[in-house]
């Protein structure tokens, strides 16, 4: 595709655990008789974005930004439009050698690993260049599973009302083969209480529980599976102030003695800012700016980025904050504006964001913004809003 | 009630079968009671404590009579809503801060839901004192909606989707103004909605509610409650399922139309923030009742109950970074069989033997603020401990 010419605004490196590259999710709602598409909703678009091991990557923005779509398009709940995610250090080994030589890269340098590799060479070379999950077959996924786990929003329908506490937690624990079927039921008490669920839990129901328990069932059944990475879709919207805090803390006590990678999807800037380590902003299906958590919370950089902040209340009646209010409502992701998808609520709109969509740039070392008030070389002074650059 | 097995909660169906049949009894007396017709006004008619003050709970209990046993959601709670203010309640979900509000306007879910004992004086228009928890439902119906209205949490199912935004609008003005013409409706409707921020009110005047996206929904139901005038607005959780963009635009229009209608708000959420930007007044609820209130200044600056401290520590925030957040630990105990001491002690970390008593009576530490607990002494008596 010609539109993904251009390079990525950044430089994989060998910790990296997802790279995603201009990864994009159109879901169609509108074909003619002939299948071909006419209207899609851009739930995303032309997103890159790589995740540190180990780390957590906070993903921020309004309902209907696409961040949820992301998640799910991580796991591979929804097939891409276009792009690739690309994970290193998967557990591999449950593969068969047919299905890795499928995985390895199309490029010409491993025509000849492909042709004739062994196991180990080809395990090898996979760890280097990491797996496009879009080239895994649907049986070989499976085996994938596990090392990709998911923590949903709502843990009053995330849970099946039929099944215990225990069969819920050990369904995919004997589903992967953890361990062996004799000892499952001591490991998955083992992992309850790690996530602070009392072993007599093990033969209740979920609607005996309250919403904060029933999160951290969710979370012991990810767990179970000894997940690299967890996708937290909005784990703690759903539940109150005080009660948000013990999953947090939980959750953040986990990634420290397991070293889980979470991406954590939210819309409450105060918690992300709380438990991660960068943090993306998206909107409208596209990415603002994505840039380390001090960094963005201390000198935000995009408008969006600055609305976004300013809008949140701060619990102190004493701090009267400086409030940008946005005008009017998201755009549909149907039919976004042309140019910069922000332009039709933002104050320092110029004639050129009406036109050109904004590259996402490094404007300051780790700090990636896509604004054309940035687009220019890095040590020139920003545009001011009044330069029109038509 | 569940005295059998108190421990596991556990009820038998015989027992179960008893409780039902004792609530109908119970149920139906209040439901024959507020469905009666031409009640003389004199029985409802009362006086406020203090003539400055638009509402007045005084020791609201609220009941559910459910199969399981009578929830006390709300339980003998008492504070004031001085006119012109913001009064923000806040609490987490269960704490009894949506009944508190729904006993105003009286729309508990009957039959099982009943105000059991208490009053709420409301100060109308006319200067007239009515009290809310002894009215008939006619009567109430001629109040509600026009000397106060209600903003509810969830735009999304409060709008009914089978009515056009103009008709659901209209109906308001035309139950409540006699002689009021459709004419005289839809300009009025139309007002309304520009007064909210609707530039093109004429268009959605036409649409239905599925056709707006939350944010604009939410305005089309304070326009709703704007219609008649109310003196009162009560908004329960209005932001709650909005964006924080979205969030920040009603809050600012409720400000402004605060200011235009010359009313109050009580304005219930469990968002800190919310209250701190809104506020002038704040009361804090636990399982069903008020723990702590005064002035927004007062719980933020010196909280007191260590309910409020540890809710406030355990919010994580935009301006400031902790290692780790501050956690209260444990649940809301189960409303059916609440404990005779403070509702509060097990999760506490500041508990005294006092705390092993009776239930803290609530108490004036300083001026406006008054706390419910032990560890604190009443004004007259000096100070903290």
């Amino acid at each position: 595709m010609s539109e993904f010419d251009y390079g990525l605004p950044f430089v994989e490196e060998p910790d990296d655990i997802i790279v995603l590259k201009h990864l994009t999710k159109h879901f169609p709602i509108k074909t003619n008789l002939f299948g071909k598409v006419l209207v899609s909703v851009k739930a995303v678009n032309d997103v890159s974005i790589k995740v540190k091991k180990g780390t957590t990557l906070g993903v921020v923005g309004e309902s209907g930004c696409g961040k949820t779509t992301m998640g799910r398009t991580m796991l591979r709940l929804y097939d891409v439009t276009s792009g690739e995610i690309i994970y290193k250090g998967l557990d591999l080994s449950r593969l068969s050698t047919q299905e890795l030589r499928k995985l390895l890269p199309k490029e010409e340098k491993f025509a000849a690993l492909r042709a004739n590799g062994g196991r180990e060479e080809l395990l090898e070379a996979l760890a280097v260049t990491g797996v496009n999950i879009n080239d895994v077959p649907r049986s070989a996924m499976r085996k994938l599973r596990p090392d990709l786990q998911i923590i949903f929003q709502d843990p009053y329908s995330s849970l099946s009302p039929r099944l215990t506490i225990g069969s819920i937690i050990s369904e995919a624990v004997e589903e992967h083969h953890i361990v062996p079927k004799n000892e499952v039921r001591e490991y998955v008490l083992k992992i309850m209480k790690e996530c602070g669920l009392q072993p007599y839990y093990y033969d209740r129901y979920p609607h005996e529980f309250s919403g904060g328990q029933r999160q951290r069932i969710c979370i012991a059944r990810a767990l179970a599976l000894n997940p690299k990475i967890v996708i937290c879709d909005e784990p703690v919207s759903a539940l109150d102030v005080s009660i948000q805090a013990q999953i947090i803390n939980l959750l953040k006590d986990l990634q420290e003695q397991r070293g889980i990678t979470y991406v954590f999807i939210s819309h409450d800037l105060s918690v992300v800012k709380h438990i991660s380590t960068d943090v993306a902003v998206m909107y409208l299906g596209s990415l603002m700016e994505k840039a380390p958590t001090d960094a963005i919370f201390d000198k935000p950089l995009h408008p969006y980025t600055k609305a976004l902040l300013s809008a949140v209340p701060v619990p102190d009646p004493n701090v009267k904050m400086n409030r940008i209010i946005l005008e009017g409502d998201i755009p549909s992701p149907a039919n976004p504006p042309a140019g910069c998808k922000f332009h039709t609520r933002c104050r320092e709109c110029m004639e050129v964001c009406k036109s050109v969509e904004p590259n996402l740039v490094e404007y300051e070392p780790e700090h990636f913004v896509a604004c054309h008030l940035y687009q220019k070389e890095t040590n020139d002074v920003p545009q001011t809003p009044t330069e029109k650059n038509g | 009630m569940a005295q059998a097995k108190k421990d596991s909660h556990y009820i038998s169906a015989k027992e179960s079968r008893r409780i039902a049949a004792e609530n109908r009894k119970i149920t139906r007396a209040f439901e024959k009671k507020k469905a009666r017709r031409n009640v003389n006004e004199s029985e409802y008619l009362t006086k406020m404590a203090d003539d400055g003050n638009i509402v007045e709970f005084d020791n609201l209990h609220t009941y559910f009579y459910t199969d399981v046993g009578t929830v006390k959601a709300v339980d003998g709670i008492t504070f004031s809503i001085p006119e012109g203010s913001i009064v923000g309640v806040v609490g987490e979900s269960g704490c009894g801060k949506s009944v508190t509000s729904l006993s105003l306007m009286q729309l508990v879910q009957g039959p099982a839901g009943q105000i059991a004992s208490g009053s709420i004086r409301f100060k109308a228009s006319d200067g007239k004192v009515y009290d809310v928890a002894k009215m008939p439902t006619a009567a109430m119906n001629k109040i509600r909606g026009k000397e106060m209205a209600m903003i509810f949490q969830e735009p999304m199912t409060s709008l009914n989707p089978v009515f056009k935004i103009g008709q659901q609008l209209d109906e308001v003005m035309l139950l409540h103004t006699p002689g009021a013409t459709k004419e005289q409706a839809k300009a009025r409707s139309i007002e309304m909605l520009g007064l909210v921020g609707i530039s093109d009110g004429e268009r959605i005047y036409n649409q239905f509610p599925h056709e707006l996206s939350g944010g604009m929904r939410q305005r089309v139901m304070i326009a709703m409650a704007l219609e008649c005038n109310p003196r009162l607005i009560v908004a329960d959780e209005p932001t709650t399922a909005l964006d924080v963009t979205i969030q920040a635009q009603i809050l600012d229009l409720l400000r402004d139309i605060k200011t235009k209608i010359n009313g109050s708000i009580m304005l219930i959420t469990h968002d800190l923030g919310v209250i701190a930007e809104m506020a002038d007044y704040v009361v804090v609820m636990y399982a069903g009742r008020v723990i702590e209130q005064g002035t927004a200044k007062e719980i933020f600056d010196h909280p007191m109950h260590p309910y409020t401290i540890g809710l406030q520590k355990s919010k994580p925030m935009v301006n400031q970074s902790v290692e780790r957040l501050y956690s209260i630990p444990g649940a809301v105990p189960n409303p059916v069989d609440l404990p005779n001491y403070c509702y509060f002690r097990d999760r506490c970390d500041r508990r005294c033997p006092a705390c092993n008593g009776d239930y803290p009576e609530i108490r004036t530490v300083a001026g406006t603020h008054r706390v419910a607990c032990h560890l604190y002494e009443p004004e007259d008596k000096g100070g903290a401990k």
